[in-house]
């Protein structure tokens, strides 16, 4: 199964949806889709979505999939990192409407530099890098090694 | 030995992945006593308090800004935090502009999502924070007088 997932930000992201929409119209993708839409408008006709999933549904089909394939958001990147899936990252760009800036680049050029996903630019490259994962798969683990928790912690102790 | 009370502590952030990286300080929600305030949306982000959904692109931004001010009023007389802790976005500022008149400190961490520059709220909270965090050390820079404090997933 691949699973979509778009984020909740208030911006489409039509152009992933209608190139899966015809890459499963041309059988070339034959395994299930879903996607997690959010503001899109663009209404899929070959595969099941929903605008939005509640947190323990999204995390259901993060665990079934085989294929995550996601917009440069680091919530759903990181959630399927955990999970150790397959994972595709397309960053959301400006120039097509799909954020108010670029920003999702900085963090896709981050994941995809790492070896933890691999990244769709344009949407024509998306066929090709679904199907390198049968030849050269994801193995890197990611695991966060941050102190942000004791660094808080210290803080608040240190105030009284 | 003095016998001290854990001080309250306020979470708030947007939805989204701002909510996610909110959610990873779920150890620090366990050790203090901790009121939670998200955005409302359409998925049910688990929260003890809901503002209204905005961002600087809204043409409705400073009406639902006032708005939220008037509910965090409501909330900060009702809970008195000692702290403010937030991952972004701007629904952070009224709670900000209460904890600075009522002493209360604020803790801000700039998102895992910018690796190279500054969020528009991020550069405004970095004046008044006291702790301000930030998870990617290219951003020291920018924020000299930030703590780095590594990736907070």
């Amino acid at each position: 199964m691949i699973f979509v997932c778009l984020g909740t930000q208030i911006f489409q992201f039509n152009r992933l949806l209608s190139t899966l929409d015809s890459l499963i119209e041309g059988k070339l993708i034959d395994e299930p889709v879903y996607a997690q839409i959010g503001h899109s408008t663009y209404t899929p006709k070959n595969f099941e979505y929903s605008k939005f999933l509640e947190p323990d549904i999204f995390q259901d089909y993060i665990c079934e999939a085989r294929i995550v394939i996601t917009h440069g958001g680091t919530g759903a990147i990181v959630k399927a990192l955990k999970a150790n899936k397959q994972i595709i990252a397309v960053p959301r760009r400006e120039k097509y409407e799909e954020h108010s800036d670029d920003h999702q680049l900085q963090i896709v050029n981050f994941f995809t530099e790492n070896g933890y996903v691999k990244r769709v630019d344009e949407v024509n490259e998306l066929l090709g890098v679904i199907k390198s994962f049968e030849e050269s798969p994801i193995t890197k683990k990611f695991k966060g090694e941050g102190r942000i928790v004791e660094i808080i912690s210290d803080f608040i102790n240190s105030q009284d | 030995m003095k016998n001290k009370k854990e001080p309250k502590v306020l979470f708030v952030s947007a939805s989204g992945g701002h909510f996610e990286q909110l959610l990873m300080l779920k150890p620090l929600m366990e050790k203090y006593p901790s009121i939670t305030v998200t955005e409302k949306t359409s998925i049910n982000n688990k929260a003890d308090y809901h503002m209204l959904q905005t961002g600087h692109k809204d043409k409705l931004f400073v009406i639902k800004m006032f708005l939220n001010l008037i509910k965090a009023i409501i909330i900060w007389v009702k809970e008195k935090p000692k702290f403010v802790v937030s991952t972004g976005t701007s629904i952070v500022f009224p709670f900000a502009l209460l904890a600075k008149i009522t002493g209360s400190k604020i803790i801000y961490i700039e998102t895992f999502a910018r690796v190279n520059d500054k969020t528009r709220t991020g550069a405004v909270m970095y004046k008044y924070a006291d702790l301000f965090i930030i998870q990617w050390e290219s951003l020291q820079e920018i924020y000299p007088n930030a703590v780095y404090g590594g990736s907070i997933y």
